[in-house]
C-alpha cells in the first residue's frame, strides 16, 4: 500500500485546518477568560483570592492531557450528562489551561508596572477607568508581549494534545498515515507544518512588540 | 485664618505614628519646606495632602484651604477625594511621566479628564459637549505651548519621557501639574538624584513660580534647596515638629535634633534619639540664589 505525497498533504491540510481552529478559538477566549481570572486574583476579597489561587494551582498541577479528557468524559460518566463535541470539548479544557497562565502573566504585568503610575494619574484627578485605559493598559500589554508570545506559540503545539479524545487535528492525521502506510518522513512533513504556523506568528508578534515599544527608545 | 490651615495631621501603619499630630500654616504665594530625615514623615504628609492616604480620623486631623475643608475626620468617597485633589498638584521624586505618551499628551492627558470632567457636569447635549471639549482643549494646547516655551522645551513637545534628561522630565513633570492651576504645588524631593547645575536650575524654577504667587510646598533633605526657596520651614523628626520657623533656624537651631541633622554629627542628638543621619545630604553651598 502506498500514498502519494498530494494525497498526504491533503490529509495533512485537513487535520491542520482542526488545528488552526482550535488554536484560533482557545486564543481568542483565553485572553478575556485570563483577564477575569486575573481581576478574581487581584481581588480586594481574599476569600476570591483564595478561591483563584487554588484553582490556578489545580489547573497549573495537572497535565493538560488530563483537563482534556476530564472536560469530554466526566459530564457523561459521572453525571450523565450529554457530553460535548470532542472539538468543544479539547476546546474547553485548553481555554481554562491557557487563561490560568494567561491570567498569571496579566497579573505579573499590572504589578510591574510602578504604583507611581496610578498615583500619579489619581493625583492628576483622572477616574479609575481613565487611570487603567488610559495610564497603565498600553504600558501593560508592551510588557507582557514576550511572555504571551511564548504561551501562544506553545498553545499552537498543545493543540495536538486534543487527539487524546480522537480529534482529528494534524498530529491524529499524520499517525493514522504513518501507522497504515509506515512511512516516517510524514512526521518531518508535519513539522513543516508547524514551523511554518509558528514562524509567521512568532513574524508577526514581534511586529506588533517592536510596534508597542515606540516609548522605550 | 491663614490660606492653608493644617491641624493635627496624624498618621500609622500598623500602630507606628509616621506623622504625629503635624500642624502648620501657610499663606497664599508663601513656601513652606519641610526638611528632615529618610522616614521623619516628611512624604507621608505630601502624600495625605494629595489623598492618596487616609490620615488617621481618630486624631482630629483637619485641613483647610482658603476657607475650605478638605480633610477632617469624616471619610471621604473617591470621587470627593478626586474632586478635592484638584487643589494640589504634585511633583513626584520620580517625575512618573507617562511613558506612552510625548511631552505634550503628558501635560495634555490631565486636561482632557478635566475639560470631560467639567462637560459632563454642565448636563450639556453629546455635540455641544464635544464643541466645547475641541475649543477649550485648543486653548489648552495653546497655553501647553506657552508654558513649554517658557522653560525651554517647545521644541521637545513631540519627544518621548525616556528622550528627555532628568531636567527636562522634571520641568515637564512641574508643568503637567501647573497646567490644571492647583492652589498649592508640592513637591517631593525635586533635587533627589540631579546634579548640581540641574539643582540650581529646580531652586530657580521654584523661585519664578514663587515670583508668579504660587503657594508652594517643598519636601526636601537639601539644606541649600531651603535655604534658597523658603518663607517657612519645618524640620521633621520620627514624624514630630521639633523645630519650625522662617528660614534663619538653618543658620541659628535651637534644637539639638536640628543642629545634629544640620552639622550630620550624631554626637549632637541626645541620647536615646540616634537616628541613622543620611550621610549623603549636600553640605556645599549649591545654591547662591536670593529670591530677589
Amino acid at each position: 500500500m502506498s500514498i502519494s505525497f498530494s494525497e498526504v498533504t491533503l490529509k495533512l491540510l485537513d487535520g491542520f485546518g482542526t488545528t488552526c481552529l482550535i488554536f484560533v478559538i482557545s486564543w481568542i477566549l483565553s485572553i478575556p477568560l485570563g483577564i477575569l481570572f486575573c481581576l478574581f486574583s487581584l481581588s480586594r476579597f481574599k476569600t476570591v483570592r483564595k478561591i483563584m489561587q487554588v484553582f490556578i494551582w489545580i489547573i497549573r498541577g495537572t497535565p493538560l492531557m488530563l483537563q482534556i479528557m476530564v472536560v469530554f468524559y466526566v459530564p457523561g460518566l459521572l453525571f450523565n450528562w450529554p457530553s460535548l463535541p470532542r472539538i468543544a470539548a479539547a476546546i474547553t479544557a485548553i481555554v481554562i489551561n491557557y487563561a490560568v497562565y494567561f491570567s498569571e502573566i496579566f497579573r505579573a504585568g499590572y504589578q510591574s508596572i510602578a504604583k507611581g503610575q496610578q498615583e500619579a494619574g489619581a493625583v492628576l484627578g483622572l477616574s479609575r477607568s481613565e487611570i487603567f485605559f488610559k495610564v497603565l493598559l498600553v504600558p501593560i500589554i508592551q510588557k507582557i508581549m514576550p511572555p504571551m508570545t511564548n504561551e501562544t506559540i506553545s498553545l499552537v503545539k498543545d493543540t495536538a494534545l486534543a487527539r487524546i479524545i480522537a480529534v482529528n487535528e494534524v498530529m491524529l492525521a499524520a499517525d493514522h498515515i504513518v501507522g497504515t502506510y509506515a512511512i516516517v518522513w510524514v512526521l518531518f512533513y508535519t513539522a513543516v507544518f508547524y514551523l511554518v504556523f509558528v514562524g509567521i506568528l512568532s513574524l508577526l508578534l514581534k511586529l506588533l512588540e517592536k510596534k508597542l515599544s515606540y516609548f522605550e527608545g | 485664618m491663614a490660606y492653608l490651615e493644617i491641624e493635627n495631621l496624624t498618621k500609622s501603619y500598623s500602630g507606628v505614628t509616621v506623622l504625629d499630630h503635624f500642624s502648620a500654616s501657610l499663606e497664599k504665594g508663601e513656601t513652606l519646606c519641610l526638611i528632615g530625615d529618610s522616614g521623619s514623615g516628611k512624604t507621608t504628609f505630601l502624600r495625605l495632602l494629595n489623598f492618596l492616604e487616609d490620615s488617621d480620623p481618630s486624631a482630629g486631623g483637619k485641613v483647610v484651604l482658603d476657607g475650605k475643608v478638605l480633610i477632617d475626620s469624616s471619610p471621604l468617597t473617591r470621587k470627593e477625594k478626586q474632586e478635592r485633589r484638584e487643589n494640589f498638584g504634585l511633583v513626584f521624586q520620580s517625575y512618573n511621566l507617562f511613558p506612552q505618551y510625548n511631552v505634550l499628551n503628558n501635560i495634555l492627558l490631565p486636561v482632557k479628564s478635566k475639560i470631560r470632567r467639567e462637560g459632563k457636569k454642565q448636563k450639556l447635549s453629546f455635540s455641544e459637549r464635544r464643541r466645547e471639549y475641541k475649543k477649550t482643549l485648543a486653548e489648552k494646547e495653546k497655553e501647553a505651548d506657552n508654558l513649554l516655551e517658557s522653560v525651554s522645551l517647545l521644541s521637545k513637545k513631540e519627544s518621548y519621557p525616556y528622550q528627555l534628561s532628568g531636567g527636562e522630565a522634571q520641568r515637564v513633570a512641574i508643568l503637567r501639574a501647573l497646567i490644571l492651576a492647583p492652589k498649592v504645588l508640592c513637591f517631593d524631593e525635586p533635587t533627589a538624584a540631579l546634579d548640581p547645575k540641574l539643582k540650581r536650575q529646580v531652586a530657580e524654577t521654584i523661585l519664578s513660580l514663587k515670583k508668579q504667587g504660587q503657594t508652594i510646598l517643598v519636601v526636601t533633605h537639601e539644606m541649600e534647596l531651603a535655604q534658597a526657596v523658603s518663607d517657612k520651614i519645618i524640620f521633621l523628626e520620627k514624624g514630630k515638629i521639633i523645630e519650625s520657623g522662617n528660614r534663619e533656624i538653618l543658620t541659628s537651631p535651637h534644637s539639638a535634633e536640628l543642629k545634629a541633622f544640620l552639622t550630620g554629627n550624631e554626637e549632637d542628638i541626645p541620647h536615646g534619639r540616634e537616628k541613622d543621619i543620611d550621610r549623603e545630604r549636600a553640605r556645599g553651598t549649591l545654591f547662591s540664589l536670593s529670591q530677589d
